[in-house]
């Protein structure tokens, strides 16, 4: 499995469209923090919604970053048809998933955390410039530091619905629009014609749940699950997806 | 070695590969033939556990491709050149399947060397030309040393000199003990390279054979002769039960005689011989005989050419007597 990590971190790092995507997830959620933390008028927002608007705000544009590259991790190999070179160097499928699954997430989590902890500083800086009033704070009180751990695990459960759905549909041009189509549309239409039968259905909705996790105002109101019932929701489906895509994978001629 | 035994593998309702049981030895080159379509790349995907055999096995030394611990160290394969990330340099490829089987990075120096692309192993792939992404492909065959090296038409998109030199190379890798399988649809370098032929035609196994073998029993053989006095000695040659073609320059190729008799005529009925020579067509001609009734795609007649490509070998018209 280490051999496997290895070949695997070599070829995430050595494929230009990974290093893009990096400096994408980096550097788009910072501009937006600066933006923000410049023009922002926060005169009658409390901590909790500073945090929010200007360091786990700006990170969704990571999650979806993330999900691309989950779908870039396995999906790349078949369009490239390197899947093939892959298998007959390491026969075992689950081994290449599995050390594919951990290296795309890592990374993913790890583009996460630095994008999270920029935003933080930079708006920290440009907002004590400003003199404004309001501590920006990971501890207190406590809140904000639970939202940005669940970014993280947001960030990594995305990543891996990307290689999920990358591994049922095998070509990044299907994989992306599928899981962006899915978040952005086809959920709130499909929670939509639900509600109608029920005022909770929109809680039922997986990637919305999972969605909620970095917001810092979670608590069970009717419409969501408590944020430890969310991460766990979401990430059951998660792992539904990826199971499914897993199992193609070990099935199909490569 | 490596051992096939009632592989099956289709497509719907197609049998790509029908009940396929070969063995391949170590020790010699084995060339993998057959048409278009018969089935030769994906008997190799299904040795590789690419594709999913609906019946049978392959087995390397005994063992599935799979529960080898270590595959490159074992089988070197080299499917097609074009399963390369054109994104990523040469050596960056190399150090992905290497790190993947334990290998050390300075191999992958060493086997670009071996193949010549130490001076581009930092380019971009998509910079390469097929003979280099071919010589890539090599390249990740040798890094693991391995016993066993499948080849699927290693010789594509190389020039004359690397198509001398693969050939050389895996004579060579044979004569070191490994096994050594190669498909190509180049019947004139497989003629020069291969020791042993397996032959396979709509997935099933046509013929396994040595070259020599092969062409003995199924290439045509003929007489060729020139002689001022050739009217004379068709004449004679066909009371013998010849049969005398045209050929080129003047010559009458006989068939259905043999170059002794012939000679023997001649020389109780003092016909001087300028040339005298047994014939025999090459592998190519062979083949395509044996596998004309296995061909899937066919190409159209070429116009003006009896020729209905590739069902067959030429045939010389029949001598119309006289001139020599």
């Amino acid at each position: 499995m280490i051999n496997a990590i290895r070949s695997e971190w070599i070829k995430l790092h050595t494929a230009r469209g990974n290093v893009v995507l990096a400096v994408f997830a980096l550097g788009i959620p910072v501009v937006f923090s600066a933006l923000f933390a410049l023009f922002g008028e926060f005169e009658f927002e409390d901590q909790r919604s500073i945090f929010s608007g200007l360091v786990t705000g700006p990170g969704y544009v990571t999650v979806f970053l993330c999900g691309v590259l989950g779908v870039l991790g396995i999906g790349a190999e078949y369009r490239h048809s390197t899947i093939r070179a892959t298998f007959s160097a390491m026969p075992r499928r689950s081994t290449v998933l599995a050390a594919k699954v951990i290296v795309t997430t890592a990374f993913g989590v790890a583009m996460a955390l630095a994008s999270l902890t920029l935003c933080f500083v930079i708006a920290k800086v440009i907002l004590s410039s400003r003199n404004v009033d309001v501590a920006l704070s990971f501890t207190d009180p406590g809140v904000n530091l639970t939202a940005a751990i669940g970014h993280l695990v947001l960030c990594g459960l995305f990543t891996v619905l990307g290689f999920g759905v990358g591994a049922i549909l095998r070509q990044p041009a299907a994989a992306i629009p599928a899981l962006l189509i899915w978040t952005l549309i086809v959920e709130g239409i499909i929670g939509g014609l639900l509600s109608l039968l029920s005022d909770s259905a929109y809680k039922w909705m997986p990637v919305r749940q999972g969605l909620t996790l970095p917001m810092n105002s979670g608590s069970d109101d009717g419409f969501a699950f408590s944020r430890l019932g969310a991460g766990l929701y979401f990430g059951l489906f998660t792992t539904l997806i990826v199971g499914i895509g897993w199992w193609f994978v070990e099935r199909r001629d490569a | 070695m490596i051992s096939i035994q009632g592989l099956t593998k289709r497509f719907g309702h197609h049998a790509a590969v029908d009940d396929l049981t070969v063995d391949v030895h170590p020790g010699r080159v084995t060339g993998f033939l057959g048409p278009n379509g018969s089935g030769k790349s994906t008997t190799m995907r299904c040795a590789l556990e690419l594709d999913r055999p609906d019946a049978g096995s392959v087995r390397f030394g005994g063992r599935p491709f799979r529960d080898v611990p270590y595959p490159l160290r074992e089988v070197g394969a080299l499917l097609d050149a074009g399963y390369v990330h054109p994104g990523r340099t040469g050596a960056q490829h190399l150090w992905a399947l290497a790190a993947s089987n334990g290998i050390a990075r300075r191999r992958v120096d060493e086997v670009l060397a071996m193949v010549g692309l130490a001076e581009v192993g930092s380019k971009r792939v998509k910079t390469y030309s097929l003979g280099m992404r071919q010589r890539l492909g090599l390249a990740g065959v040798m890094l693991g040393d391995p016993h066993t090296i499948i080849l699927d038409e290693p010789a594509n998109g190389l020039d004359p000199e690397g198509v001398r030199w693969i050939r050389q190379f895996l004579s060579y890798l044979a004569q070191q003990g490994r096994t050594v399988f190669v498909s190509s649809h180049l019947l004139s370098e497989m003629a020069l390279m291969a020791d042993h032929l397996v032959i396979i035609g709509q997935g099933r196994l046509i013929e396994q054979s040595t070259v020599a073998s092969f062409v003995d029993r199924h290439a045509d053989r003929w007489v060729r002769v020139q002689s001022p006095d050739i009217a004379r000695l068709v004449v004679l040659a066909s009371g013998h039960g010849a049969s005398p073609e045209s050929a080129d320059g003047g010559a009458i190729h006989f068939r259905g005689i043999d170059a002794a008799t012939v000679g023997s005529l001649a020389a109780a009925h003092n016909i001087v011989l300028h040339e005298l020579s047994p014939q025999t067509g090459s592998l190519e001609d062979a083949f395509l005989k044996l596998t004309s009734s296995s061909q899937e795609y066919r190409g159209a007649a070429v116009p003006g050419s009896a020729l209905a490509p590739p069902a067959g070998p030429p045939t010389p018209a029949p001598f119309q007597g006289g001139q020599s």
